[in-house]
């Protein structure tokens, strides 16, 4: 064996000093364009891919969030949400996001990708289409964890293409298609309000109109604690998502010859590392005890918030809304929970909208000319770097206009699939866990799965079968 | 966890079940003894384990058939400390205490967790109802509570309850347990406890509840909450420092025994559950008092119309 490869060291030698000195023998070294075109489409599918990688992310946090018996249905619905984006996005999305405006309101050409050429030169736009529909598909999933655990699935795919579809585009050709909000100055450079807030606010329209789960709330408002089935998985998720990120956001740039990249990736970091502090040491003084759940939606909604800023603001700036991103999940979870009464499983409105909104804004407070100087956004200076109000403004009225237009429109869908499709599943469906009634299958065929006369199921389980063991008699 | 037979000379009961090595438990190092009794009538052994029952005619198999049924009590690294009791149905729900809370889990449903039992039965008994466990609500079971006995597992009943039933007001009920040496129940957010002395106890904690609850602006009046459902040897021990005061009173056919204890004026509503007689208390300032919050509670209770009686 080893005289075998010894005798083919001469010959592969060979045989690479011949191809590559035929090649130099033809062509000439690419230009420094080329290659910097080059580096961009490299950096722009690398971050697409990350991107694309958030989508296990958020399948498992929500999976890991709600109860066995519904792990199969929220994968499905992840799953789906990817693919009946790529399909929606590709025929009707990308065109209405960025095809040739109308009034700064609409993209109105480019359906099925059809002024691009296939041909040399065009490599950058299919990177670029790729890149934007993994955004696209981030805004639908985070709808998936707020409706969980009963939420009809053949209603969610209409939803899924709805969303990404019509909904996203159309607000995201506001200013990233070089709409009406680009021009008055709005910034949001990867997607607070318009990937994250659509989703968060599409989120809280379903779960309004959905309803909570049964048992969620008592009699007297008061709500119960349902469990999810793994922490583990929710944590692996929000790492994935965290790592996910790093092509959200430093991916944004849109280019790997910026050199702003790192610093964007430093202003992510800083932010999702605060989040979860703070979100941890408010929790703590709220409820006595470090929570863990807490703590990694904490994560989540210090990157939703900085998604915002993140080429805008300092370090200094990033860890100041990562610190305030913690005490709005928690009082926005609690506002949500306790006082609307609304069922978010995973907390998806608190991460998404409410961060969002609140990451968009702090863009008016925290932006600094010196983080745009080395990243390209300009010299916008916000509200605390002697700006004054004026950029608050503006990211304000696009909070407002955004967070408007999907709530509106999603809850006008989410009533027209109620009235005929409907929404929920049955009672019994639901007891019985969407993995069951809506896809025949059960996730953990070989444990956590209820079987009646074993003595774990004694709780549920009047009848208990087995000879051996009997409910003895009450009274003494 | 290891289980063995202890042999014992009594005929009812001929042995005990020891368990021990409870590690990875909060029980770790202690040793539950959990009488076995042998039956005539079915010929076979029993263990009785916080309401559920393992049965063999030879006793020599119990711990094996125990062993799963303990392993599955287990829940958050402690065995329950109450269960609730469906009788009709009859399931049973084991309930746990972390430091101050009780939880009741249920398999793939919500956790039920508050500082007062009440009303973690309360939240147990709706989502039941709601899911078709327990009937319709209303007209189908009701939870009973038992406590657990720490070290032998056995139910223990409530000795008495606490309870205010007020129309119009939020309802308050909390069941209270005996140690060896003292009464307690959960009330306010906090165990309430006091030694046991002789009958005097009783109001003692009835009146640290109360105060608790008007502190917790859940309670207008001490009098509106009330001892419910005496074991007849509590009040036996209570009636001792009580003086049987010439009036009775007579509340839709129903006879009130009327006592005074210092300067508290009490109603005994005589009843019984399930051949046991477990008296009720009624409390207030004076005889006129007492007799208007028997007539509104008798009302309440469906007993007869209160507008009639006026």
């Amino acid at each position: 064996m080893k005289r075998r490869v010894l005798w083919t060291l001469p010959l592969v030698a060979g045989l690479l000093v011949f191809t590559s000195g035929s090649a130099f023998a033809q062509e000439a070294g690419p230009t420094a364009e080329q290659v910097t075109k080059q580096i961009d489409m490299i950096w722009l599918l690398v971050s697409a891919f990350l991107v694309f990688f958030m989508q296990a992310g958020f399948a498992m946090v929500e999976s890991g969030f709600t109860r066995s018996k519904n792990a199969a249905n929220i994968l499905m619905k992840n799953l789906m949400d990817f693919c009946v984006g790529s399909i929606l996005f590709f025929m009707l999305g990308y065109g209405l996001m960025y095809g040739t405006s109308a009034a700064g309101l609409i993209g109105t050409d480019n359906f099925f990708l059809s002024k691009f050429a296939i041909g040399a030169g065009s490599g950058s736009d299919w990177a670029g289409f790729l890149f934007q529909l993994v955004f696209a598909a981030t805004a639908a999933t985070i709808v998936s964890g707020a409706v969980a655990e009963r939420f009809k699935f053949s209603s969610y795919l209409v939803y899924s293409a709805i969303i990404v579809g019509l909904i996203y585009p159309i607000s995201g050709h506001w200013l990233w298609g070089g709409g009406w909000l680009s021009q008055q100055g709005f910034i949001d450079f990867a997607g607070s309000t318009l990937v994250h807030s659509v989703g968060g606010w599409a989120a809280l329209a379903g779960a309004m109109l959905l309803g909570p789960r049964i048992g969620k709330f008592n009699k007297d408002g008061s709500a119960n604690v349902i469990p999810g089935h793994s922490l583990t998985l929710a944590v692996l998720g929000v790492f994935i998502l965290w790592f996910g990120w790093f092509g959200f956001n430093p991916g944004s740039t849109l280019s790997g010859m910026n050199e702003g990249i790192g610093y964007i990736a430093v202003t992510t970091n800083m932010a999702a590392a605060a989040g979860a502090v703070s979100a941890l040491l408010v929790n703590w003084l709220r409820t006595g005890r470090p929570d863990t759940a807490v703590a990694a939606n904490g994560a989540l909604a210090g990157l939703v918030a900085i998604t915002a800023g993140c080429a805008s603001v300092t370090p200094t700036g990033a860890l100041c809304i990562g610190l305030i991103a913690g005490p709005v999940l928690v009082y926005g979870g609690a506002l949500i929970e306790n006082v609307l009464k609304i069922d978010d499983p995973v907390g998806a409105v608190s991460v998404h909208a409410l961060n969002g909104a609140w990451g968009t804004l702090a863009v008016g407070l925290f932006a600094a000319p010196g983080a745009g100087a080395i990243t390209g956004m300009g010299d916008t200076a916000g509200l605390f770097y002697g700006g004054g109000v004026a950029q608050l403004g503006v990211q304000a009225l696009g909070v407002l206009a955004v967070g408007a237009w999907a709530f509106g429109t999603m809850f006008v869908v989410f009533s027209l699939l109620k009235a005929t499709m409907g929404i929920r599943v049955t009672k019994e469906e639901e007891l019985e866990g969407l993995d069951i009634s809506e896809h025949g299958t059960t996730s953990y065929p070989e444990f956590g799965t209820p079987v009646v006369g074993t003595p774990g199921e004694r709780t549920m389980m009047p009848e208990v079968t087995a000879a051996s063991v009997k409910p003895a008699t009450a009274s003494h | 966890m290891k289980l063995k037979l202890e042999r014992r000379t009594a005929t009812d009961l001929p042995f005990t079940l020891l368990v021990d090595q409870l590690d990875d438990t909060v029980m770790a190092g202690s040793t539950l003894r959990i009488p076995v009794h042998y039956s005539d009538v079915t010929g076979s052994y029993n263990v009785e384990l916080a309401g559920f029952r393992v049965e063999a005619e030879d006793a020599a198999l119990l711990p094996s058939q125990a062993q799963p049924l303990l392993e599955a009590l287990i829940n958050m690294a402690r065995l329950p400390s109450y269960v609730f009791v469906a009788r009709r149905s009859g399931g049973i729900y084991p309930v746990y205490t972390v430091g101050d809370e009780v939880f009741a889990t249920t398999p793939g449903g919500p956790v039920f967790r508050h500082v007062e039992l009440a009303k973690v039965r309360d939240y147990l008994s709706d989502y039941l109802h709601l899911t078709g466990v327990l009937g319709t609500p209303g007209r189908s079971d009701k939870l009973h509570v038992r406590g657990v006995d720490p070290q032998t597992l056995e139910l223990v009943r409530p000795i008495f309850y606490l309870k205010k039933r007020v129309v119009g007001q939020v309802d308050f009920w909390a069941p209270v347990f005996q140690t060896e040496s003292t009464i307690y129940t959960y009330a306010a957010s906090a165990r309430r406890e006091v030694p046991i002395n002789a009958g005097h106890d009783i109001l003692a904690l009835h009146r640290m509840v109360a105060d608790a609850l008007i502190a917790d602006r859940r309670l207008r009046t001490a009098f509106d909450l009330r001892p419910d459902r005496l074991f007849a040897t509590a009040w036996d021990a209570l009636k001792t420092h009580c003086t049987l005061d010439p009036q009775r009173l007579n509340i839709g056919g129903v006879d009130i025994a009327v006592y005074r204890y210092k300067d508290t004026v009490i109603g005994l509503e005589e009843r019984t559950e399930t051949d046991q007689p477990r008296p009720s208390l009624y409390l207030d300032r004076t005889v006129a008092d007492l007799a208007e919050r028997i007539t509104a509670d008798f009302a309440r209770r469906g007993l007869f119309n209160a507008a009639v009686a006026a």
